[in-house]
């Protein structure tokens, strides 16, 4: 089956930082959170799926064919929003629009004045004149009216303040939930991405962690409290453990074998709690340190 | 390719209207023996070498620093457009306002008078020199990212140290090398080395940039 995107093996090296090897793909329609720290590689990731950096090693492919810099036809197929819009500063939002569409044969003008109404967006104002938001909304319309297969958007709320963010993303997510393009999304902030994803990959460090349904996640990483008389028992697929005498509170992330094995030992008065998908992250990244 | 030059010279044709006001003024100066410094043989002499020489690099320079501040080559290298036509683009639109000044300097040498040619004795050597600068300069920065990393490392101060070691080497010896060489065949000025030299460099540099790990600035 066709890939949206396949890195495998992908390597990038810097003097302080090792990105990879690599190996991430995703389905064509579907929705990948991209998870991690700062500086944990994600956007060295991107870069390099979008050509923007020449990895050491591996390959990238983009709806099969790869991302070689001098057969550009994979291009057409993806639209990426980085965490730095680049404009013609000292053009309006209208000429910058101008100058992209040129380029691109699917170009819709109804497309780009519905999300410019959409959002609201000032067009006439030069880019530089515009604030953080725009600057994002702007460089939104650039990709969406272009009607990509593969959406790679870069922390694309990065630095703007939490009203603004919010607003954006519901008109974004609004525009995106008719679930018909694939969409690679990194963030640090995982309630950016929670309601949109269908998987999420975890990265640290420059290795991914995990990738998993986002369903499954919130299945298998369950609080679990009860009660047990017993000290000193180990148990099954427990990240963290929490106790006040014989009363127990432990973050499983298998919650199913977690709890059979509570019942083999006699636990009591067992109480699940579902977690959210921001807090099974950060337990994911932590064990894996 | 030919939209993206078209572009570029859209985005920037303030600065290259200036360019050719220079150039206007200069040439209605020269034809017309028009001298701004009667009394100062020596600011007569160097005035329009630096005002063409210097001025049009300034604008150059100003040109490149605005497409690096608005991160022109990320924006490119994000289009459907092959990094042999960026380059090739990037390449025509940095070489043009020399090579173009530079030929049309050559061409006002052809017609003018030889006791009007000191307006022009030493623009092309001025402006060669500014081009050999601009395009070391390019150079040592493609280098450098076709090299490796956007994070610090002591190679990007060798790289810049041992450019910039060699352009300065290169005027003089390209300067003795090109007395010697043209001036026997009576051609119009040996400042033209200095443009073959910097068009070289500038071909390598266009060579380097297909080779950038990273395009990201």
């Amino acid at each position: 089956m066709e890939t949206a995107f396949q890195l495998t093996d992908l390597t990038k090296n810097f003097s302080d930082f090792r990105l990879g090897p690599l190996n991430l793909n995703l389905e064509p329609g579907k929705v990948l959170g991209y998870v991690g720290p700062n500086g944990s590689g994600k956007t060295t990731t991107m870069h390099c799926l979008v050509g923007l950096i020449k990895a050491d090693s591996g390959q990238a492919e983009i709806f099969g064919k790869e991302n070689n810099p001098n057969k550009v036809d994979w291009k057409f197929n993806i639209g990426y929003v980085g965490d730095k819009h680049v404009f013609y500063e000292n053009w309006s939002g209208e000429k910058n629009l101008k100058f992209i569409s040129q380029f691109y044969p699917d170009w819709s003008d109804k497309m780009a004045q519905s999300l410019i109404k959409r959002f609201e967006l000032p067009i006439e104002k030069r880019a530089k004149d515009l604030s953080s938001g725009n600057r994002v909304k702007l460089s939104l319309v650039q990709v969406l009216s272009r009607f990509p297969k593969l959406l790679i958007l870069d922390e694309p709320t990065a630095g703007l303040d939490p009203v603004v963010r919010t607003e954006l993303l519901d008109i974004l997510f609004e525009v995106l939930e008719d679930g018909e393009r694939a969409i690679f999304y990194s963030t640090h902030i995982l309630t950016d991405i929670s309601r949109l994803a269908d998987e999420l990959a975890f990265i640290d460090n420059g290795q991914i962690k995990l990738k998993a349904p986002k369903d499954d996640l919130t299945d298998n990483w369950k609080r679990i409290s009860f009660k047990l008389n017993e000290n000193k028992v180990e148990f099954d697929n427990v990240v963290n453990i929490e106790n006040e005498g014989n009363n127990y509170k432990v973050i499983s992330k298998n919650f199913e074998s977690t709890l059979q094995h509570l019942k083999n030992i006699g636990a009591q008065n067992i109480q699940e709690t579902r977690m959210g998908i921001d807090e099974i992250a950060v337990y994911i990244l932590k064990e894996n340190k | 390719m030919y939209r993206l030059l078209k572009t570029e010279i859209n985005y920037f044709k303030l600065h290259l209207s200036v360019i050719v006001l220079v150039s206007l003024i200069f040439t209605i100066c020269a034809l017309n023996n028009i001298k701004l410094f009667p009394q100062i043989y020596f600011l007569e002499k160097y005035f329009w070498s630096v005002i063409v020489g210097l001025g049009i690099y300034a604008i150059v320079f100003m040109i490149w620093s605005m497409r690096k501040k608005e991160m022109r080559e990320r924006q490119h290298a994000l289009l459907p457009i092959s990094i042999n036509k960026l380059t090739f683009t990037r390449w025509l639109f940095g070489v043009s306002p020399f090579i173009l000044v530079g030929f049309y300097i050559e061409m006002l040498r052809s017609i003018l008078p030889s006791q009007q040619l000191i307006y022009i004795e030493r623009i092309n050597g001025q402006l060669g020199m500014m081009f050999i600068a601009l395009v070391g300069f390019d150079l040592v920065i493609n280098s450098w990212f076709a090299l490796q990393s956007k994070r610090y490392d002591k190679r990007l101060i060798y790289t810049v140290i041992l450019s910039i070691a060699l352009i300065i080497l290169s005027f003089g010896v390209i300067y003795i090398v090109s007395a010697s060489i043209i001036k026997p065949f009576g051609f119009g000025g040996e400042e033209i080395f200095f443009f073959i030299w910097a068009l070289i460099i500038s071909l390598v540099d266009a060579t380097i940039f297909t080779k950038r790990k990273l395009l990201v600035g």
